[in-house]
């Protein structure tokens, strides 16, 4: 139920918000395998919204720290808390999206050059990432590369 | 000769002022009730738990999840550090002591799945699924592929919003520890400055933590005790002033009453360690007592010429004395100290207006009015239905044990209390001291009481004890996980994952690393609240306060509580507060017996219609410890009335007066103490109030 009430809250957010076409490459180290998702996003003021189209279509939402996932399956809540890496994945490109500096500032050494920024990890998230790097487009995020320290990667291209 | 004699109770108050000047800082007044409590477990337990961090967190909280709200909680944060007063606690990182203990003991720190229904090949491709299919990044454990170990359950999450500490749906919150381990006034005073002072232009921000009380409650109980002090001056000396209108007599008697108080502080400052504050205002009010004797010598004409010794004071100084005598043998300081520091006042007081004013010699004048009231009264039937409404209503009183109720009530801070602890989720749980003999056996009773009660908190459960570590060190070697490396290897590869991935899985060291005990020193550094005293290990844990009768069965817990503590400490005193109340009565009736037999009737209903109103207005409210107290004192002073009423001067002008100042006098040192804010002193100032109005209206009366 309670899902459901978030599902309707976001759904209603997704209406009131610009959604960007956007492409995800996750390489896996474990695997040394690239996955490649692509979909929507949607910043809200309290949520981001992620809608994959390929290769499967499924919604994640991300509110208040949880994380929930509507697919075939139905809904189902994922504490972002107890996984860390998913956890900064988000904090960062909610961060980076509200242009939130006290944020990104105390968890990262930022240095900007044109309209790449690189973030070098520190005290915490150093146990977890090993850089982030961020490019923007008229101020606009372009793309967003994470690094992580058990050599996973993470790209989010932004298309439009 | 008379110079010498004129000048000697002055010369005696500048001798004692002198000293008082020098000496005063040596005695430590404090406003702590607690710390006035009998000595026992309860509250030695208090004052251990008191040097954890645990009990004086600095909790503060800004406003909304915005990126004002985390630049307004980063700001505080930085300001505060850099004051090098306050540690950070609220720190989501664990510190890095902690961090490579928990790296090193990972497989006995978490929880031992031991289900091994789903085979190796099963439980590695639902890995590979996970990881490739779910929509969100997911990570794998290298050390741990067969899933055998999970995180131990949280009991109270920690709520974590954008990398900050959350508090509920409120806001960011710090939760920050003072360094300063020393406990003092002075430190908690530097801290509540500090924060204050850097919170104090920023809106929309709440803080709390515990030790604001001692600061702010010691802050307004001084005030409220100063504002009593001097009010009950004020109107005495407004009084003695309309009463005595002699100037010279008025000043040797504030000088002989500031005396006996300075004097008699500097003795208990002697005795004890730490004064209450409470001595000092009940002391003031002691003071209005002592003057009663030289109202009689000045009215009976003592101080013109020589007379006989004045037998109704003497036993009326007898009395009141051997009241206080017999109450200073309970076992409570707060009792004692109130207790010795009115024998000692009364004694110096008595001595001076008895034997000193006589030599000095004072010349009576007329006061500006005369007590002329005598209206016809029942004494006997008043003496016969008092007594029988004591008997009636004693077995329907019921004691208020809340030890808050005698301290002021600062409903600001507590409200702020509520507010966090209700956001954190902590309200309604209340600590547990656990104590042991060594580190071992601390973290097997916390254990113990992390797993019997359902909601406990224990901190030192997060470790294990050389008997688990051998159990679970058994459990491991019975899963064979050495043997299956090679197959997890071979598997692994098969489903895709890259070559060597889990070599390190189940590596020896994880599995088999080496016991170690841990120390005092470590447990510290890892962030833990423990402590060391007499041979004994002590640690905290939290329980719900609905287990608290189930605690009681763990000997070696004891709750931290001062309700309870106050409880347990009327308890321990309960018997001797009896047999105190038991003597105290007997000596007034042997009193009344022996000087007051002829007029029985008379003389005992000034006891016990004041003790009858008294218990009646019980029925309708609370009944501290400080009504009961104050009750045995205001029976002591009925008794005063009787004997000084019993005189067959009594009816005589001058002696009706200084009866009748008397109690106009008590009703300005003792009754403004009903306009205090201190539970205690409010208690002690409205039985005197219902006493001295039942003592006046009998004053009015005379034997039909």
């Amino acid at each position: 139920m309670k899902a459901f009430a978030l599902y309707l809250l976001c759904s209603l957010a997704l209406f009131g918000a610009t959604a960007s076409n956007f492409k995800e490459t996750r390489y896996l180290f474990a695997l040394d395998k690239n996955v490649t998702l692509e979909g929507f996003i949607t910043f809200g003021e309290q949520n981001i919204i992620i809608e994959y189209v390929k290769p499967e279509s499924k919604v994640l939402t991300y509110f208040e720290e949880k994380l929930t996932i509507q697919d075939q399956n139905g809904y189902r809540a994922v504490d972002a808390q107890s996984m860390p890496s998913l956890n900064y994945f988000f904090m960062i490109i909610k961060a980076v999206h509200d242009e939130n500096s006290v944020l990104l500032d105390s968890f990262f050494d930022t240095t900007t050059k044109g309209d790449e920024t690189l973030l070098i990890p520190k005290g915490v998230a150093a146990e977890v990432l090993e850089e982030v790097r961020i490019v923007r487009q008229a101020k606009k995020l372009k793309s967003l590369q994470v690094k992580i320290k058990n050599g996973d990667r993470i790209t989010i291209e932004i298309l439009d | 000769m008379k110079f010498w004699t004129k000048t000697l109770n002055i010369a005696l108050f500048t001798f004692v002022g002198v000293l008082f000047f020098f000496y005063q800082n040596s005695v430590h007044v404090s406003t702590n009730l607690l710390s006035f409590l009998p000595e026992g477990k309860s509250k030695e337990a208090f004052e251990i738990y008191s040097h954890f961090k645990n009990s004086k967190e600095v909790l503060i909280a800004t406003e909304g999840f915005d990126k004002d709200s985390l630049a307004k909680i980063k700001t505080i944060e930085e300001k505060l550090l850099a004051s090098n007063l306050l540690k950070l606690e609220s720190s989501i990182a664990p510190n890095a002591k902690l961090i490579e203990y928990t790296k090193n003991n990972a497989f006995y720190l978490k929880n031992l799945n031991k289900d091994d229904s789903v085979g190796i090949h099963e439980t590695l491709k639902a890995l590979y699924e996970k990881m490739t299919h779910n929509p969100y990044y997911t990570t794998i454990d290298a050390s741990d592929p067969l899933g055998y170990f999970s995180p131990k359950e949280q009991k109270i999450p920690i709520n974590i919003r954008d990398g900050h500490l959350a508090l509920g749906d409120f806001g960011y919150l710090s939760v920050l520890s003072i360094k300063d381990t020393s406990n003092t006034i002075e430190s908690y005073e530097k801290i509540y400055t500090l924060v204050h002072k850097e919170l104090a232009s920023i809106d929309k921000v709440r803080v709390f933590s515990p030790t604001f009380y001692f600061v702010e409650n010691s802050q307004k109980i001084q005030d409220d005790v100063t504002f009593l002090i001097v009010l009950s001056t004020i109107l005495l000396i407004v009084l003695y002033i309309f009463i005595i209108k002699n100037i010279y007599l008025l000043i040797n008697t504030i000088a002989t009453l500031a005396t006996s108080a300075l004097l008699s502080f500097l003795l208990i400052g002697m005795i004890w360690s730490e004064v209450s504050v409470f001595v000092l205002a009940f002391g003031n009010a002691i003071g209005t007592l002592a003057i009663d004797y030289m109202f009689h010598y000045y009215f009976y004409g003592h101080y013109e010429r020589k007379k006989k010794f004045n037998t109704s004071v003497f036993y009326g100084f007898l009395t009141t004395f051997g009241g206080f005598l017999i109450f200073v043998w309970v076992d409570f300081p707060l009792i004692q100290q109130v207790c010795v520091f009115a024998m000692i006042s009364l004694v110096l007081s008595y001595l001076q207006f008895v034997f000193l004013f006589p030599l000095i010699g004072f010349k009576k004048a007329q006061p500006y009015t005369k007590f002329h009231v005598s209206i016809p009264l029942p004494y006997r039937a008043i003496a016969l239905l008092s007594l029988l409404a004591i008997v009636l209503s004693i077995p329907f009183i019921k004691l208020d044990t809340n030890i808050k109720n005698l301290d002021y009530q600062n409903t600001t801070l507590m409200k702020e209390e509520k507010f966090f602890k209700d956001a954190i989720k902590k309200e309604g749980f209340m600590p547990l001291l656990i104590e042991a003999d060594s580190i071992d056996e601390l973290i097997v009773h916390s254990n113990t009481i992390q797993k019997s009660f359902k909601n406990a908190t224990a901190p030192l459960s997060y470790f294990f004890d050389k008997s688990f570590y051998e159990q679970r060190k058994k459990a491991l070697e019975a899963l064979h996980l050495n043997e299956r490396k090679a197959q997890i290897e071979e598997e692994a590869t098969k489903l895709g994952f890259r070559a060597g991935f889990f070599k390190n899985a189940y590596s020896e060291a994880l599995l088999y690393p080496n016991y170690q005990e841990l120390s005092l020193e470590q447990l510290r550094e890892m962030g833990f609240d423990v402590a060391f005293k007499e041979g004994k290990y002590y640690t905290y844990a939290l329980v719900k306060n609905s287990d608290r009768n189930v605690v009681t069965q763990f000997t070696f817990a004891s709750s931290i509580d001062a309700k309870e503590m106050f409880f347990n400490a009327l308890q321990k005193i309960a018997h001797q507060l009896l047999l105190g109340g038991i003597v105290a009565i007997t000596f007034i009736v042997f009193m009344l017996w022996m000087v007051c037999r002829k007029t029985i009737a008379l003389s005992s209903s000034f006891v016990l219609l004041p003790t009858a109103l008294i218990l009646l207005f019980a029925l309708m409210g609370t009944f501290t410890i400080a009504h009961i107290f104050m009750l045995f004192i205001m029976m002591l002073f009925g008794i005063d009335y009787g004997i000084y009423m019993s005189s067959e001067d009594s009816f005589k002008d001058g002696t009706r007066s200084a009866i009748f100042f008397s109690i106009i006098d008590t009703f300005a040192g003792f009754g403004v103490l009903v306009f205090s804010d201190i539970g205690a002193l409010h208690a002690m100032g409205l039985v005197s109030c219902l006493a001295t109005v039942a003592i006046l209206v009998l004053l009015m009366g005379r034997k039909r």
